[in-house]
């Protein structure tokens, strides 16, 4: 079977899509911490703590450029502890989906489906991404390529609208950093943490046509999300105001509903929606894959296709009973927990343990070759 | 390996879903909401709720009616109310006196009666932010006198009474700038900022007879004669502010409050007013009207000594010359000079007017808190606390520029020989 391939440039969408999912979902800068009206400051400096988590995921995964995160941790470490340090990230996928799906579920029936259970949006979500996950990369990137343009045009959208308002609002982001750094740097915790959804490179980056130059991409996503996370941030806090904006729970979603571009052009919540939808799709999709992919080699599986509906069904209950309610899956996001769950335990143990691992693989085999 | 045709026919499936079974509610079972009020039954201490619900069985009835409506065929629209102990409560309450389900995304005006806003509009606000069919877009509307006649009223021209309110809103923010026009969402920012209080539009409902409160240009319309042919009476007089103190209303201002407000913070479009002529005083007048208001606001701090600037720059035009003698339009005579002078004055005068009445009720409405706490944060914190007793004797300076740039179609009056 032939080797499924990704350009870079859908792999840079893919990554951009998934991290911006997030920030338009309930913008954490500004709704996890007490920055305020320094939240958009929070996003810009959070990009250079994710772009360093996303260097020591990225540059450990090119120097293996033809094999998965499950392939080089068993070469590093041995094969049995190579396997158990790879069900970490993979674990970390499922959870990070079935919380990514739970956020759109509760938002769904937060502000429109109000009488719908929610395993019923949750299902009907993971079983349009399990078909895509099965069709495989190629057509997630494929999916991704198609849904690039009407996302950043909707979002784009949302944006030139907002500008008038946020525009004679200004004066909602003074004082700026009136309380010191400390509240702006809380708020740029959560974004950092969330990081870990990176993650997927070190499943992605055989798969991608110049394995080599993935980090570029990777870090380019990020650039380009942060940018994005940036501009809805000052959109939110300049028309909705600071403290409106931290307590909304769905902050960018509220802020299109208060725009009123005109007396005719108003009610374009569905933009919000749309961006969303297009990047949780392709973010879910790729969850999907990733996890099946690296299961489906932790057990020595010819294919993973056979471990994609199996792994939706366990999803999708993960999705719907995991979280009790709304306040539990607010309180996850605070930044001291979300922070050293995912940022030393999805990322730090096992990728750290295997730079060390590579490190001193490289030192050892340094050693043999100085060695008369 | 599933049969290729299986997606095709679970994807279709999907799409019956798409449209949320679950929550359907067919648009022919809802009662769409116009307009939403709330009042306070103080007796009981009860809030109240009063919806003002389109009627498409009468609306239809009128479209095909018999020609412009003549006969006494009942509104557009009905009126209903309910009570409760909090306004969620009151809300559901109306479920018992409605055969359809209430539906309020389309409400487009808040009106809040005078009772409720002097106890507070927290409680009112709360709901109407957790509530997603409320649309943060609705315009707030703090109503003098019966609010339930207001609700039930209707408005020439108009189809129906929420249209009419609503209409007039716009009508007046572009026109006259006599109103303060604020959406909900303006209005959970204002609360929540520091250093500055809240001050909405304001409607007062006319009694037959009763006398609308003048502005400096008794902007009191008679209206339509005294039951002249058209019949119909607009319930209602648009202008002035409600000034609030927390969630709380403490005073009522008039139309010039009104303006004052819209020129200081530079929110109103169009502002038109009358002043003496300065060459031949003595009851001939000038009509002059403003197309663009800048405004900006800064602190003054000098030792201990706190002040403020407001810089307004207007730009108007002449729209109108009462007085009978000829005047020099030119560069070089001082006419256009003395009038953007007199109309400078005019400017001033209506912030100051607001400037004094927000004193004397010691409600912040401009902001100065604000504007330290946004421009000098470490001072706020030491002054935020004693900020009531600091606002009434701040040093306030108000500077306006006038220009006068053109006079419209003609430049002198027409000379009668």
């Amino acid at each position: 079977m032939a080797v499924e391939k990704i350009a870079n440039r859908q792999l840079f969408i893919i990554l951009l899509m998934l991290r911006t999912s997030i920030v338009i979902a309930f913008l954490p800068v500004l709704t996890t911490a007490d920055a305020l009206q320094d939240a958009w400051l929070a996003g810009i400096v959070s990009f250079f703590g994710a772009a360093l988590l996303v260097v020591l995921i990225g540059a450990l995964a090119v120097r293996y450029p033809q094999e998965t995160l499950v392939q080089y941790s068993q070469k590093l470490l041995g094969k049995w502890p190579g396997k158990i340090i790879s069900l970490i990230p993979l674990g970390a996928f499922l959870f990070m989906a079935a919380t990514d799906v739970r956020i759109y579920a509760d938002a769904l029936v937060t502000a429109f489906l109000t009488a719908t259970p929610v395993v019923f949006i949750i299902g009907s979500m993971v079983l349009a991404t399990a078909f895509a996950a099965r069709a495989g990369i190629e057509v997630i990137g494929r999916a991704a390529d198609l849904f690039f343009p009407l996302f950043i045009l909707a979002i784009l959208t949302s944006l030139v609208l907002a500008a008038p308002q946020a525009w004679q609002n200004l004066s909602n982001l003074e004082p700026v950093l009136a309380r010191g750094a400390g509240p702006m740097l809380r708020g740029a915790l959560t974004p950092v943490a969330l990081t870990s959804q990176f993650l997927v490179l070190a499943i992605l980056v055989p798969a991608a046509v110049e394995p080599k130059r993935v980090l570029r991409s990777a870090l380019g996503a990020l650039g380009l999300s942060t940018v994005i996370l940036a501009l809805i941030s000052i959109a939110t806090i300049a028309v909705l105001g600071p403290q409106k904006g931290a307590r909304s729970t769905f902050p960018f979603l509220t802020l299109v509903r208060a725009l009123q571009v005109s007396e005719f052009i108003e009610r374009i919540e569905v933009l919000a929606m749309f961006a969303w939808g297009f990047a949780h799709f392709i973010g879910l999709a790729v969850f999907l894959y990733c996890g099946a992919k690296g299961l489906s080699e932790v057990l020595g599986l010819k294919s993973y296709r056979v471990l994609v509906w199996p792994m939706a069904v366990v999803w999708v209950t993960l999705g719907a009973h995991g979280y009790r309610d709304n306040f539990q899956l607010q309180s996850l996001f605070q930044p001291g927990v979300v922070f050293p769950l995912t940022v030393v335990g999805f990322i730090l143990l096992p990728i750290g343990l295997l730079w060390l691992a590579h490190g001193i693989r490289a030192f050892a085999g340094r050693l043999k070759d100085g060695a008369p | 390996m599933l049969p290729r045709w299986l997606p095709a026919i679970l994807l279709i499936c999907l799409l019956l879903a798409t449209p949320g079974c679950w929550d359907r509610s067919d648009p022919e079972l809802l009662a769409i909401v116009l307009a939403v009020a709330f009042d306070l039954d103080e007796k009981n201490e009860l809030y109240q709720v009063i919806a003002q619900v389109a009627d498409p069985v009468a609306m239809g009835g009128a479209q095909s009616g018999d020609g412009g409506g003549g006969g006494g065929g009942g509104a557009a629209f009905w009126t209903v109310a309910a009570s409760g102990r909090t306004p969620f409560e009151a809300l559901q309450n109306l479920a018992g006196v409605s055969s359809r389900q209430l539906f309020w995304a389309h409400s487009r005006v808040l009106l809040l009666s005078e009772r409720l806003a002097r106890r507070g509009i927290g409680e009112v606000l709360d709901l109407i932010e957790r509530e997603r069919q409320f649309r943060p877009i609705m315009s707030v509307v703090v109503v003098e006198g019966d609010l339930k006649g207001l609700m039930k009223a209707e408005f020439p021209l108009e189809e129906t009474g929420g249209r009419g309110i609503d209409r007039m809103l716009i009508t007046t923010r572009s026109d006259t700038s006599i109103y303060v026009l604020k959406q909900v969402s303006e209005i959970y920012n204002t609360l929540s900022q520091p250093g500055i209080e809240l001050l909405v539009g304001k409607m007062a409902v006319l009694r037959e007879g009763l006398p609308a409160q003048g502005g400096e240009d008794s902007s009191a319309q008679d209206q339509g004669g005294k039951g002249g042919s058209a019949g119909k009476i607009s319930p209602v007089q648009i202008g002035g502010a409600a000034i609030f103190k927390g969630d709380r209303l403490v005073g009522w201002g008039d139309t010039n409050h009104a303006r004052g407000w819209n020129y200081a913070t530079a929110m109103g479009k169009r502002f038109s007013f009358v002043i003496d002529c300065p060459m031949h005083s003595g009851g001939n007048l000038l009509s002059i009207q403003n197309y663009a208001v800048k405004s900006r606001m800064r602190p003054l701090v000098s030792g201990s000594d706190l002040g403020a600037t407001i810089t307004v720059q207007v730009e108007g035009r002449l729209e109108e010359i009462s007085c009978p003698y000829e005047h020099d339009l030119g560069v070089h005579g001082d006419f256009i000079k003395r009038v953007e002078h007199a109309c400078a004055q005019s400017v001033r005068s209506r912030i100051l007017e607001l400037l004094k009445l927000s004193r004397e009720l010691n409600a912040d409405v401009l902001g100065f808190g604000n504007l330290f706490y946004r421009k000098q944060p470490r001072l706020w914190k030491e002054i935020e606390a004693s900020w009531d007793e600091i606002y009434p004797t701040l040093d306030v300076t108000v500077e306006v520029e006038y220009n006068l740039t053109r006079a419209g179609m003609v430049a002198d009056q027409i000379k009668e020989r």
